[in-house]
C-alpha cells in the first residue's frame, strides 16, 4: 500500500472504528475488529483492483465481523440471534421493578444487538455512519431496494419490541 | 411495507427530494399517529448515532496505527507482486508474438502465390500511392488498396545535415522487398527497392 492510500485509510480510521464499535457494541471487541480488518486490508490491497476504496473497507469490516461470529458460533462460544423477538431477554423479564430499572436507551442498544447481522449492519451504516441508501448498497453489494426493506424490517422489529415492552411495564 | 411506510423511511433517512419532504412534513402535521411513528424512528436513530459517535473522540489504538504506518512489504509479498506483474508481461508478450508470427505466416504464404503480372500491378499501385508524404498516410493508403505489407524495422538517424531526422523503413509489399523508405523530417523522400532501383519522389 502506498503512502497516499495509507493516508486516506488513516483519515478514515475514526469512522471505521465507530462502525466496528457499532457492530460489536463493545469497545475492545471493536478495536480488535478494526485491527484484524487493517491486517486483512494490508495483506490483500496490493493484489486487488479497487474501484471504491471506502466501500471496499467497510465491506471488509462487515465480512470480518461475520467471519469472527461464525468462528465463535462453531466453537459454541455464542449463539447468533435471529431477527425475531423471541430471543430478546428484555421481553422475558417479568419483574416490573427490573423493567423500570432498565432505561429506554439500554433497551434500544440491547435490542439492536439482537437483530440479525444483516439487519444490524445495514441499520448501522445508515443511522450511525450516515451513509445514503446508495452508498450502503455499494458497501454491502445488494440492491437499494434490499437496503430499504432491511431498514424497514429493523425499525419494525425495534418499534414492535418497544410497544410490547411498554405493555409489559403497564401490567 | 405500505407506501406511507416507505415514504416515512425515506424521509427519516434524508432520501426524499425537497417536494416529497414537504409532502411528508405536511402529513406529519395533520396525522398524530404518523408523527408518533416518525418521532420513534428518530429517537432510535439519535440514540444509536450519539452512542457510537463518542468513540471518535478517543485515540486510535497505537498498535493499529503502527500496523498501518510501519507496514513493510515482506520479501515473499514483493516476490509475489513481482510475479503477478511478470505473468501479465509474459502473457502480453506471448499475445504479441503470436499475432506477429501469425501475420508473418499469412504474408509469406501469399508471397509464394504471386506472379510477375502481380508485381507490375503492385508497382503501378505504388506509383499512385507514393504521392502520399507521411508514413502513416502511406501505410493507410496501402491498406485501403488491400495490398499486404509489413514493416520490418525502423531506425532513425539524426546526423544528416539537411534533415533534422531521417527515418529508414525496411518493409515488404507483397513479394516486393522495398529495402528502404527514406523519410526526411517524417516526410517520404524516396523508396529504395530490393534490386537497387531508386524511385525518387
Amino acid at each position: 500500500m502506498n503512502e497516499k492510500d495509507k493516508k486516506e485509510l488513516m483519515i478514515l480510521m475514526p469512522k471505521l472504528r465507530r462502525y466496528c464499535y457499532s457492530l460489536t457494541n463493545n469497545k475492545d471487541l471493536g478495536d480488535d475488529l478494526l485491527h484484524d480488518s487493517i491486517v486483512k486490508i494490508l495483506s490483500k490491497f496490493d493484489f486487488l483492483k479497487i474501484d471504491n476504496f471506502q466501500a471496499y473497507v467497510y465491506r471488509l469490516i462487515s465480512n470480518t465481523w461475520k467471519d469472527n461470529l461464525r468462528k465463535k458460533y462453531t466453537r459454541n462460544e455464542i449463539s447468533i440471534s435471529t431477527e425475531g423477538i423471541e430471543n430478546d431477554p428484555a421481553l422475558t423479564v417479568k419483574d416490573k421493578d427490573n423493567l423500570d430499572y432498565i432505561s429506554a436507551k439500554d433497551d434500544v442498544f440491547e435490542r439492536v444487538q439482537n437483530l440479525s447481522e444483516k439487519l444490524k449492519e445495514t441499520l448501522m451504516l445508515v443511522t450511525v455512519q450516515k451513509k445514503s441508501y446508495k452508498e450502503a448498497s455499494e458497501i454491502l453489494q445488494v440492491p437499494i431496494g434490499t437496503i430499504m426493506s432491511r431498514i424497514h424490517e429493523a425499525r419494525r422489529i425495534l418499534t414492535k419490541q418497544n410497544d410490547e415492552l411498554k405493555k409489559e411495564i403497564k401490567k | 411495507m405500505n407506501m406511507d411506510d416507505v415514504k416515512l423511511q425515506l424521509y427519516i433517512d434524508g432520501e426524499l427530494d425537497q417536494k416529497e419532504t414537504k409532502e411528508v412534513e405536511d402529513l406529519i402535521k395533520t396525522n398524530p399517529s404518523i408523527r408518533k411513528k416518525v418521532e420513534e424512528y428518530r429517537q432510535i436513530n439519535n440514540l444509536l448515532f450519539e452512542k457510537y459517535k463518542s468513540i471518535e473522540q478517543e485515540n486510535i489504538p497505537q498498535k493499529t496505527v503502527d500496523l498501518l504506518m510501519q507496514e513493510k512489504k515482506s520479501f515473499i509479498k514483493q516476490i509475489f507482486n513481482y510475479e503477478i506483474k511478470l505473468v501479465n508481461a509474459l502473457a502480453a508478450a506471448a499475445v504479441v508474438l503470436f499475432v506477429a508470427m501469425f501475420s508473418t505466416y499469412n504474408f509469406d504464404n501469399n508471397l509464394n502465390n504471386l506472379n510477375v503480372e502481380n508485381k507490375n500491378a503492385i508497382l503501378d499501385e505504388l506509383d499512385n500511392i507514393i504521392g502520399e508524404k507521411e508514413m502513416s498516410s502511406l501505410t493507410s493508403s496501402i491498406q485501403q488498396k488491400n495490398i499486404e505489407y509489413k514493416i520490418n524495422r525502423e531506425f532513425v538517424n539524426n546526423s544528416n545535415e539537411n534533415c533534422m531526422e531521417i527515418s529508414f523503413y525496411e518493409f515488404k509489399i507483397k513479394d516486393l522487398n522495398i529495402d528502404e523508405a527514406i523519410f526526411c523530417n517524417k516526410r517520404l523522400i524516396k523508396l529504395k527497392f530490393f534490386k537497387g532501383d531508386l524511385k525518387p519522389i
